[in-house]
């Protein structure tokens, strides 16, 4: 087991070197650059040098790549450009909102799909199966941005109970996680359904049922524990899959989390901290993952067996 | 099925057997209603978009602008209203389709194509080659793909072409998994060990005898896959990095609509509403196919 | 199973504290006033940034040694009691007496040079420090100031540039730099800063220079969509809101209870020529002409701005020194039709970029449809703002551009104006101008000492480059709007968007 966690994370080193690699160039083909950003309008050429020379952009892309790179071993991901603070500190700053927002979107998601899900699996094959599936495939369906809009439209505009953005307080997360986590229900409900199928036609429910333990034990003690095995594996590629999707989210809300920070890096040629955000990004999303394999292994024996063979 | 089969002509069974695979898919299709809905509006929407490219004069019909008339919300002559231009949304929703349709597809192909190849070659040949290509795999699986893409219109400007290129490469990866993982139980078979030894060529083998057996995985996945790219698509356009005004693309009508949204709702609801429902028949379609291609699934 | 739904009751638990440990809004005697802006604020320091985001907040906090009276809309003294010029080259200047610091000391020349020999050491600010050869102190209040070439008969519009904020040498030998950044003569500290979300200012009860208000926070709001921000005004959530966008603009002005403040915006918008493109039709001025005389620009200022723009007929922007109102060439599309035939112009294509700003996308959308009807095909073509300045800032003869749609916001003096976007060595020359006499006019009035010369010259400059020149056909100068309640007055609005809050006050 610790060999394979080791094994995993030093496998982040060469993904860390390769996303970096790929965002800094991407970031330095892209037209433009950050120094006509950032440059008063009535520079004059040697303060446009001055301004190259404090953001250390001279040389070759190379060269800067390899000092980028020299910093990154280090554990430095530079200052950003615009805001001239670290990156590390900016990034530190901003994420707790983001991940806020990911995990409440997945609570959100939970309580749609676990109600779903069960009760699809109950009556399946009956017309309330069917139906909870076609809930959960609309939920995945819809544009998160587009229920985003919607919500703001119901719930800040017309009826003035919601504020529209910003991050403050429980009220203010409602909307942007409900937005979130619909489109993370679906895959969950799917889950919820087979996971809860598979144990429902197991043989030691038939043996409780047998028995005569009320159907409502049997589905809350016996088969909710084990079908709820699965939904931690999906529980960690959809976290990762909020962080990334909050983008949007992030915009129509105002919420000032990582995802607007990285778009509006990108948009103003902030090589240092565009790079440094999806770097920090893909850390979380693969360090996610990593836990998500390690709580299932030792929520399940026959997981934790596999691996210390 | 066994009873069936006991009444076939013994000297057409190789062909029979060929026929029977996608009769018998199309059947076990035929039978959910739910995949014949998502079929049906597919069908329709492809109509509709060749339809408005057809009848529709990109110039006139969608960009051309009639300020005084703008904010109509719907009525008789404007079924969902005009926008900020005076232009009539439902014309421009219709014709929207035909983007999100050839983005949608045309991406998904170059990620099914490109990701295929490499999950087949990487479980054909195995260790280093493998290795090496899912190891690039693992690198991209784990940046978030709206964010990538971000990375990449920037960098290539805003174009159809740039972001079809842009979402199938983000979606290669999940291809290259998906293939590698279907034929990985089969590299190692008698029979690929045979026609090796009969000198058949590395590629042919792969593409007669290796491919065949993630056809089922790689299907499903490009159906729910152009519902996916939809979705990145019009999630792009709306951050304004998808195609550029004044192309009637959904996530950029949707974008346009953000600073109307108190007056004028409507302006949200139709583009995103197209959105939804383009989605759900790729979703729809795939469960289908899913559920149809391997009956063992379908609980 | 229980281990489980532990696991899961925690996360729920985790996050509803994380959401409702957010501020808590205390202090019921406590006058707070919200205002909700579009871009992000990102730096305390004034010698990091020029964007007017920063400045906004940060012109509470710091003065500078003149500053622009938004009243009168011209420049005065801010720390400054005084100044007089001995020359273009030799200037006298006296400081307000008993300004103090946030810190208790008193604001004198030492702060002012220790606040040069600062920006020396900032590209945003260094610029203007080297217009200066030499600074001298002569005692606590007053200093000279030496120029270096022919100097400058404007120099006292230097001084209003935020990036030569003056900053308490005291703090900063005394605290760290980020501590020492929130010590300034302005009426307001700052408080907090919650990257991307807000910034916190709270009332300097020791300020001298500016009336104290009953005013004790202002809260600046970052909240980037407008629909966003009037939704939250309505909602009572802030104050007054930048930007409104043109469909609320109505609203703002018959609810109750809420008002539109408005005032011309500096920015001119205009249709702008690349004089080095080879293609033979750009560099024609008789063709460039020809567009002016084709163009409906009051049709254009309906479309871009729902008619909430002043159309401009020259080259100068309005409220910029000197500046003399021009008739400019009009609409005739009948003369315009035969020029462009004459030229042979009809049934021609021209490229057209332009950034993604919503404006610049629909005058360039409007421009493609009154070219048309000439029989002229104008390509349009999006990119992000990054993008564009790079490919107009670039050589002419290479970039490939050939019509592009742009602005451009000048200072208030006349050099400001022409020589960043006029002079062959100007660092916003998006027209690519080359031309050896315009060269030598914008010098020549710069180093004139003259008032009335000076104003010849300029309109010299304005009347060869609207008439003859044509390097870009000015369109029209946008209304600039913010929103706000009747709970609060005094905000005064900057032509430049760097709108003053330093007056505001809660109605009682």
């Amino acid at each position: 087991m610790i060999r394979y966690i080791v094994k995993r994370i030093l496998l982040l080193i060469p993904v860390i070197l390769a996303v970096s690699f790929v965002v800094y160039f991407l970031m330095d083909l892209a037209p433009g650059d950050v120094v006509s950003m950032l440059a008063p309008q009535d520079a004059t050429p040697e303060q446009i040098e001055q301004l190259k020379e404090e953001l250390n952009l001279n040389g070759t892309l190379i060269e800067r790549y390899g000092r980028y790179i020299l910093d990154l071993l280090h554990g430095d991901l530079g200052d950003s450009y615009m805001q001239k603070r670290p990156v590390m500190e900016l990034f530190a700053e901003r994420f707790p909102a983001t991940f806020k927002l990911a995990l409440a979107s997945q609570v959100v998601a939970l309580l749609i799909a676990l109600p779903l899900g069960i009760t699809a699996a109950r009556r399946r094959g009956t017309l309330i199966d069917g139906a909870s599936m076609i809930t959960a495939m609309i939920g995945v369906s819809m544009p998160s941005f587009w229920l985003a809009l919607l919500l703001i439209i119901l719930f800040s505009s017309k009826l003035g109970i919601l504020p529209s953005g910003g991050d403050n307080g429980f009220a203010s997360l409602i909307m942007p996680a409900i937005a979130l986590g619909t489109s993370q229900a679906g895959s969950l409900t799917r889950i919820t359904r087979s996971g809860m199928l598979d144990v429902l036609s197991s043989d030691y429910l038939r043996t409780a049922r047998a028995k005569g333990v009320p159907e409502k034990t049997v589905i809350r003690k016996h088969a909710l524990k084990n079908a709820l095995i699965p939904i931690i594996t999906i529980f960690g590629s959809n976290l990762g899959n909020a962080l990334g999707g909050a983008v949007a989210i992030e915009t129509v809300f105002s919420w000032p989390g990582v995802g607007r920070l990285t778009t509006t890096a990108v948009n103003q040629r902030d090589t240092i901290l565009a790079t440094g955000c999806i770097i920090m990004f893909t850390l979380f999303l693969n360090v996610t993952l990593l836990i998500v394999d390690i709580a299932y292994a030792f929520v399940d024996p026959r997981i934790k067996a596999q691996y210390s063979k | 099925m066994t009873k069936k089969n006991t009444t076939i002509n013994v000297e057409n069974k190789e062909q029979y057997k060929k026929r029977s695979m996608w009769a018998e898919v199309w059947r076990n299709y035929k039978k959910n209603p739910s995949a014949m809905i998502g079929l049906v509006i597919v069908v329709a929407l492809v109509l509709i978009a060749v339809f408005a490219r057809i009848y529709f004069d990109f110039d006139t019909d969608i960009v051309q602008q009639d300020v005084q008339n703008k904010f109509a919300h719907p009525n008789g002559e404007h079924w969902f209203g005009t926008d900020h231009y005076g232009r009539d949304v439902f014309t421009r929703v219709l014709y929207g389709a035909s983007y999100s349709l050839i983005v949608g597809i045309i991406s998904v192909s170059i990620s099914c194509l490109l990701g295929s190849t490499l999950g087949v070659v990487a479980a054909y040949y195995g260790g280093i080659v493998e290795n090496i290509i899912m190891r690039i795999c693992d690198v991209f699986v784990g940046i978030p793909s709206i964010l990538l893409g971000v990375a990449i219109m920037s960098a290539f400007g805003q174009s159809i072409a740039v972001l079809m290129w842009a979402i199938g490469l983000v979606y290669v990866p999940m291809f290259a998994r998906i293939a590698r993982a279907a034929v990985l139980p089969v590299r190692d078979q008698e029979y690929i060990e045979a026609a090796r030894v009969i000198g058949v060529k590395d590629g042919a083998i792969m593409v007669k005898h290796i491919l065949p057996n993630a056809l089922s995985p790689i299907i499903v996945q490009t159906t729910m896959g152009v519902a996916n790219a939809i979705l990145t698509a019009s999630n792009l356009s709306f951050l304004g990095l998808g195609i550029p005004v004044p192309a009637p693309e959904w996530g950029a009508m949707l974008s346009e609509s953000r600073n109307y949204i108190r007056d004028h709702g409507y302006l949200t609801i139709f583009p995103g509403l197209a959105i939804m429902i383009t989605v759900l028949a790729f979703n729809l379609m795939g469960d289908g196919l899913r559920d149809a291609l391997d009956p063992k699934l379908k609980k | 199973m229980k281990r489980l739904f532990a696991v899961l009751m925690c996360l729920v638990l985790v996050f509803g504290m994380a959401a409702c440990g957010g501020p808590s809004e205390s202090g019921e005697t406590e006058n707070v006033v919200t205002i909700a802006v579009a871009d992000e604020f990102t730096t305390f320091d004034p010698m990091e940034t020029s964007a007017e985001a920063n400045q906004i907040v940060q012109d509470l906090v710091f003065d500078m040694l003149t500053d622009t009276d938004l009243t009168k809309m011209e420049n005065a003294g801010e720390l400054l009691e005084s100044w007089e010029m001995v020359s273009p080259t030799e200037w006298n200047f006296k400081l307000k007496e008993g300004i103090m610091f946030s810190d208790g000391t008193e604001c004198n020349v030492d702060d002012v040079f220790f606040s040069f020999e600062r920006g020396k050491e900032h590209s945003a600010a260094s610029g203007y420090i080297a217009k200066m050869e030499s600074w001298e102190k002569i005692d606590d209040y007053n200093f000279t100031i030496k120029l270096v070439g022919a100097g400058d008969v404007d120099f006292n519009y230097t001084f209003a540039a935020n990036q030569l904020s003056v900053f308490s040498k005291e703090a900063f030998e005394s605290m760290p730099e980020e501590d020492a950044l929130k010590v300034g003569t302005g009426l307001y500290m700052f408080d907090e800063f919650v990257s991307g979300d807000h910034v916190t200012l709270v009332k300097n009860e020791k300020c001298t220079l500016y009336p104290q208000t009953n005013v004790d926070k202002l809260v600046f709001k970052m909240i980037p969509e407008a629909a966003a921000r009037m939704i939250a005004l309505e909602n009572g959530e802030v104050d007054m809101i930048m930007s409104p966008d043109a469909t609320d603009y109505e609203r703002l002005r018959t609810t109750e209870g809420l008002q539109l403040l408005e005032v011309t915006g500096r920015t001119q918008h205009f249709i702008c020529f690349n004089q080095k493109s080879p293609n033979e039709f750009i560099t024609n001025p008789e063709f460039r002409k020809a567009v002016a005389y084709a163009i409906d620009k009051d049709e254009m200022i309906l479309a871009a701005w729902d008619g909430n723009a002043v159309k401009s007929t020259s080259v100068q922007c309005r409220d910029v020194e000197f500046y003399v109102d021009l008739e400019g060439i009009p609409y005739d599309a009948a003369k315009a039709q035969a020029m462009f035939e004459e030229l042979g112009a009809v049934g021609q294509t021209f490229k057209l970029v332009t950034s993604d700003a919503a404006h610049r996308v629909k005058i360039a959308e409007n421009f493609q449809a009154q070219m048309a009807e000439y029989g002229i095909t104008i390509e349009c073509e999006f990119m992000q703002q990054a993008a564009l300045m790079e490919l107009c800032t670039s050589d002419g003869t290479t970039s490939g551009t050939e019509i592009i749609v742009m602005s451009w916001t000048p200072g208030k003096n006349g050099d400001y104006m022409y020589r960043n976007t006029t002079h062959s060595t100007g660092g916003r020359n998006y027209a690519q101008f080359n031309d050896p006499e315009i060269d030598a006019l914008i010098d020549k009035a710069a180093g004139c000492e003259d008032k009335e010369e000076r104003a010849a010259l300029y309109k010299e400059l304005q009347e060869t480059l609207t008439y003859d020149i044509v390097g870009w056909i000015p369109i029209a100068q946008h209304q600039i709007y913010v929103g706000s309640n009747d709970r609060i007055e005094g905000v005064l609005l900057h032509p430049a968007l760097v709108h003053s809050f330093k007056y505001v006050s809660v109605v009682e």
